[in-house]
């Protein structure tokens, strides 16, 4: 049904000693669809004298470390004592002159059931009705001792029951059904709680309460007019992996007040985007940026906007997510997210 | 001379023909007027809807090899299940060997599955669970049998099927066929509703219990767990008339999952949130 193909042409194959590839799997695949720019890419010249010329591939050493799943290792490779001492933005790791970059895909799972399908609660209905019908006769010996109180609670019940079905067919009045509510209640303090939140009837976007059936992404704003809601993400610096690049910059950008787990330390989808002509990232001149998404889930917390790099957030589903973010970034990230 | 025309000719009650290949044997259909009736899911099941939303995204994800480590494991599992004769070795390029069922593993070793190429139909699944009560009273009567049967169909809802040696052990008057346990196989909506009371009631509730061992495990992604006696009163199908079972046995729960290690059925149940002990290093199997 699936078809495992090659990826097309556009894709950027990084050399296998330096990054694991990750394109494989059906759905990963689709991720690694790209759509690069048809722009001419601009004869880069450093700029800065305190730095290497960055398109210089007999300088620049990729270093992404993307590490197997079933290694307990990781294989960090050292940085030389000269490399250390350099300043941070000497530490940027570049390929083919784009930005590696870390994004984070934080996504807050379904709290409850889906609701079924008007044809799902009509079969499992009638598969019910199907059940009590052939069911063998409940064992009362077995369950309750002969002339227990229990025993008389369970009988009056099930007359109480019996009384309800026949009058469902119109023959006797359901009075004996609110005495039968309030007995019951009175033994329990569970209260059941609303599918449907203040935050779901508000359409609070910011809210994590909001929409309990369906998976929602967190996307934030940067300080600009175009392509500004994006997931959070940050470039890669030396000698990091991509899991602490993420971690880093999760909490730089949405605050340490969260309870998050990455989903293994590999990443999975990819998105390569070209810079426009004019733009600089922290003094420096690059194509573009590859950027390498991370799963992770939050279990408790919320975000902290830092107002520097970030100005806003969003708790998002899916289809609202095209609501926000530039419609070349859905197409690259869309298959990345769940439908629920 | 009489010359026997009917020497060759072999009579039958019934013309006998081979089904054609292209027979597909089907199940009688399942109707609710006839005897066997069983009906089919009546709910929702959570862990299921669970497993599909957001677990096997994340499995896929953490079970994921690189084409290298993947041709690797490969290997190694094929190395390990030898075939009978060296063609088989090149049965993925040779053109006559396709479409035809892989000959027996050489020598005595035991066959072994070899896993597919992954893909995001390969992660792993639970496939069924089965609770087997061995119970040693029974070798003094039979009547003791009863109370395991019924424990088991009370946490399960399906009937279990009574287990009989295989050998005789003479030291503890063990013959050769005798009854000696009871087990159930659960699959699909018993099976999920046994692994939503496990997780959510029996397990918290257990008594100075680590987590399952990490070593546990048949090589092949089936994970085994042990159940002490008092585990049973935990239920709350036995909770609500304890007096109902004299005698409380312990039981073994497997977990059958479509995982082709241990690493990654113990990633499932951990999803699942079924703990494992942190223990000794385990090396990498792959």
């Amino acid at each position: 049904m699936y078809n495992i193909v090659q990826p097309a042409a556009a894709v950027v194959r990084i050399p296998n000693e330096l990054i694991d590839d990750s394109i494989i799997s059906d759905q990963i695949f689709r991720t690694m669809f790209l759509r690069a720019s048809l722009r001419a890419i601009n004869n880069v010249t450093s700029i800065n004298r305190n730095l290497h010329p960055i398109l210089n591939s007999s300088r620049t050493r990729i270093r992404i470390i993307s590490t197997g799943v079933f290694g307990d290792q990781l294989e960090t490779q050292k940085l030389s004592k000269d490399e250390i001492k350099l300043p941070k933005f000497d530490r940027i790791e570049v390929h083919d002159g784009y930005r590696i970059v870390a994004g984070i895909v934080l996504t807050r799972s379904p709290v409850i059931l889906r609701d079924p399908h008007p044809f799902e609660r009509e079969y499992y209905l009638y598969q019910q009705r199907l059940e009590q019908i052939h069911a063998a006769p409940f064992p009362i010996d077995f369950y309750f001792k002969k002339g227990s109180v229990a025993e008389k609670r369970w009988k009056e019940k099930r007359e109480r029951e019996r009384i309800e079905t026949l009058s469902s067919f119109g023959i006797r009045q359901i009075e004996l059904k609110q005495e039968n509510a309030d007995e019951e209640t009175g033994d329990e303090d569970v209260t059941i709680a609303s599918r449907i939140t203040p935050a779901d009837v508000n359409n609070d976007h910011k809210s994590l309460d909001r929409a309990l059936q369906r998976t929602l992404y967190l996307i934030v704003k940067k300080p600009r007019d175009k392509h500004s809601w994006q997931f959070p993400q940050g470039g890669v610096e030396k000698p990091e992996t991509l899991l602490q690049t993420a971690t880093r910059e999760l909490k730089e950008e949405c605050g340490d007040n969260m309870d998050i787990w990455f989903v293994g330390r590999r990443p999975f989808g990819y998105y390569e985007y070209e810079y426009p002509s004019d733009f600089k990232k922290d003094q420096m001149k690059f194509k573009g940026a590859k950027v390498f998404f991370m799963k992770a889930h939050i279990f408790a917390g919320q975000v902290k906007v830092d107002k520097k790099e970030i100005i806003d957030f969003a708790w998002v589903t899916k289809q609202e997510m095209k609501e926000y973010v530039h419609a070349e970034y859905y197409d690259a990230v869309k298959d990345m997210l769940s439908e629920l | 001379k009489q010359f026997h025309l009917y020497k060759h000719f072999h009579t039958f009650s019934v013309a006998h023909y081979e089904p054609h290949h292209s027979h597909i044997p089907q199940k009688p259909a399942n109707l609710p007027n006839s005897l066997d009736f069983y009906p089919g899911r009546s709910s929702m099941l959570r862990m299921e809807e669970y497993h599909h939303s957001t677990l096997a995204d994340d499995l896929m994800i953490l079970t994921y090899r690189d084409p290298e480590a993947e041709q690797k494991f490969i290997d190694k599992r094929k190395k390990k299940y030898l075939p009978l004769r060296k063609s088989v070795l090149t049965m993925d390029t040779n053109p006559y060997a396709k479409n035809r069922p892989r000959p027996k593993p050489r020598g005595n070793k035991n066959v072994g599955p070899v896993p597919p190429r992954q893909s995001h139909r390969t992660a792993p699944e639970l496939v069924k669970i089965v609770v087997h009560c061995m119970m040693k009273q029974s070798l003094l009567s039979k009547q003791h049998l009863l109370s395991g049967i019924m424990a088991l169909q009370c946490i399960t809802s399906e009937r279990p099927t009574i287990v009989y040696s295989r050998t005789d052990v003479s030291r503890w008057k063990l013959r050769k066929g005798m009854p000696i346990g009871c087990k159930v196989h659960i699959q699909g909506p018993p099976m999920y509703t046994f692994l939503d009371k496990l997780t959510e009631i029996v397990l918290p509730r257990l008594r100075e219990w680590q987590g399952v061992s990490i070593s546990s495990g048949d090589q092949n992604g089936n994970i085994t767990m042990g159940f002490p006696p008092s585990a049973l009163s935990l239920f709350p199908d036995i909770e609500s008339n304890y007096d109902m079972f004299p005698m409380m046995t312990g039981f073994h729960v497997v977990f059958h999952t479509t995982a082709y290690t241990d690493y990654e059925g113990r990633a499932l149940l951990s999803g699942f949130q079924i703990p494992f002990t942190p223990g000794k290093k385990i090396n990498r199997t792959f």
